[in-house]
């Protein structure tokens, strides 16, 4: 079928039917002869006793392929294809679910205007006043260089009509198609009306989507689309780091890390030797509760048992919240944060490693290579 | 042979396969097909035999055919289909059953006409331009030999 709409045939459509220019050899040739006890029903047409073939402008065409079928079908015919044609429909009107469940996103709104704000610094003269919605996003847009390309998807999607258009004619169950006029066709020609024709019955099965879509849509009709295009920046890239804050998405569903980075830190040890430590993420999931801080970077410090990624940091006297709060998240970072920089005791030497060598046990993790 | 033993036999030959035999117009539309043949050929066809050995007796070569597959089953547009039926009323001799190309076709009538009994087995090998070639050699050797003795009769005369 892809080689034949492929090809530089011309098709006969008729009565909602492909009909492709008959084969002959001699057989076939006489068998046609045989048929020809032709009635002619209009100009340029004449069809023989059976509806099979038809003779336009002198030439044999044989009934083939029903044009309802194939666009109802052309899933199970060939499915790459179809999946390419969908996912180019649903990118023209930013139909894909992730698009729109970004500005449904919960954890994503307490992350932005209310996790970011405490810890990103506003510059707005002397007043430190906390920002809202709209000043985080500004703050966003100045910090982070979000390329062009998403401000124009930002436009794109804030126009409506396109879509309104699509949604009114399925309500109003206007045909989702135009079938296509009886008569030649070339293969390109008709190859184009069946994308239109399947990219329409895609919008028709995602009825619901247009209908969710429409209503996310109207309520950002207000919204800068220099805003939008963070949100879009974020559902692509998944990530922003500013003033060391920052957050990323995972892949399981809804989960983000939050973290904040410790920037270099001396510890001190029992005989007073100071240690550099390098800087680290740490951070909090909002997936799994309680919450707890681990590092998301391979590190060691006392508070850690190991050197490898994501170790939890051991806390005493630390209860790990269990909703998911601005709150929660913030005290945990804050939380996990301090034991690094100054949990540390010298002289208990606290945690499950010390920083000097104690000769009473095998130390499993030095810190030689820290020491200044 | 008994009435029964008759019945066998013809009973046996109706069972019998029957091997499917390329035919003319399989080959004939095939290479109508491949080598996208248009009406002009078959002009081509009508002016054959006036300018096709006037100069090539210089030049022997020994063509062997190229090799081509033909389908057991060839079908063919309309037009293609008007082509093969003409060229098969215009050139009806048995040669056409063993042409590898248009050229072919175009010699095969003048072919026939210089030996109308070449062995099969030299029309499936050799490029009918070999075989024209060779014919027609033949033939003007044959006249040469007659005409010298011809003339000898008359000297002796």
């Amino acid at each position: 079928m892809r080689r034949l709409l492929d090809s530089d045939l011309e098709l006969l459509v008729e009565s909602d039917f492909i009909y492709l220019p008959l084969l002959l050899d001699p057989d076939i040739e006489k068998e046609t002869k045989k048929l020809f006890g032709s009635t002619s029903d209009r100009e340029g047409y004449e069809h023989f006793n059976t509806d099979h073939i038809i003779k336009h402008r002198d030439c044999l065409f044989v009934k083939t392929i029903s044009i309802k079928s194939l666009i109802k079908h052309f899933d199970a015919l060939n499915p790459y294809y179809y999946n390419r044609l969908k996912s180019h429909c649903l990118e023209k009107y930013q139909l894909s679910g992730e698009t729109d469940a970004i500005f449904l996103d919960e954890t994503l709104e307490l992350i932005l205007f209310h996790i970011m704000p405490h810890f990103v610094r506003v510059r707005r003269g002397l007043r430190r006043k906390k920002p809202d919605k709209e000043g985080i996003l500004d703050l966003i847009k100045e910090r982070v260089d979000v390329p062009q390309s998403y401000y124009r998807d930002a436009l794109r999607f804030i126009n409506v009509e396109a879509l309104n258009r699509v949604y009114q004619d399925l309500e109003n169950h206007r045909p989702i198609f135009n079938p296509p006029e009886n008569g030649l066709w070339r293969a390109q020609e008709l190859k184009e009306w069946l994308h239109e024709a399947i990219q329409a019955n895609i919008l028709a099965d995602a009825h619901n989507r247009v209908k969710k879509t429409l209503e996310v849509r109207r309520q950002l009709t207000h919204t800068k689309p220099e805003h939008i295009a963070i949100y879009f920046y974020i559902a692509d890239k998944g990530a922003i780091e500013i003033d060391n804050f920052g957050f990323y998405k995972m892949k399981s569903y809804k989960e983000y890390w939050i973290y904040k980075r410790t920037g270099q830190y001396v510890l001190k040890d029992y005989y007073g030797r100071s240690y550099l430590f390098p800087d680290c993420r740490v951070a909090v999931s909002t997936y799994y509760t309680p919450l707890k801080p681990f590092v998301i970077e391979k590190y060691k410090h006392p508070f850690l048992r190991g050197q490898q990624a994501g170790q939890e940091i051991c806390l005493t006297g630390f209860e790990a919240p269990d909703e998911l709060t601005a709150d929660a998240v913030i005290q945990t970072l804050e939380e996990g944060i301090t034991a690094l920089l100054y949990g540390y005791d010298a002289r208990r030497r606290n945690g499950y490693h010390s920083l000097d060598k104690t000769f009473v046990h095998i130390p499993t993790i030095t810190f030689e290579d820290y020491r200044l | 042979m008994t009435l029964l033993k008759e019945i066998q036999v013809e009973r046996a030959k109706h069972r019998a396969k029957k091997p499917l035999r390329k035919n003319v117009f399989n080959r004939i539309s095939s290479i109508v097909k491949q080598y996208h043949l248009q009406q002009c050929f078959l002009n081509a066809l009508d002016h054959a035999q006036e300018h096709l050995w006037k100069d090539d007796s210089e030049r022997f070569r020994v063509r062997m055919k190229k090799p081509m597959k033909f389908p057991l089953f060839s079908l063919v547009t309309q037009k293609e289909y008007s082509i093969t039926v003409s060229i098969m009323n215009r050139v009806e001799n048995p040669y056409l059953e063993f042409v590898h190309a248009p050229e072919e076709i175009l010699m095969s009538e003048y072919l026939y006409r210089l030996n109308p009994s070449i062995h099969p087995e030299r029309l499936m090998r050799f490029h009918f331009e070999t075989l024209v070639m060779y014919e027609q050699r033949k033939r003007d050797s044959r006249i040469t030999i007659k005409e010298t003795r011809k003339r000898d009769l008359a000297c002796r005369e």
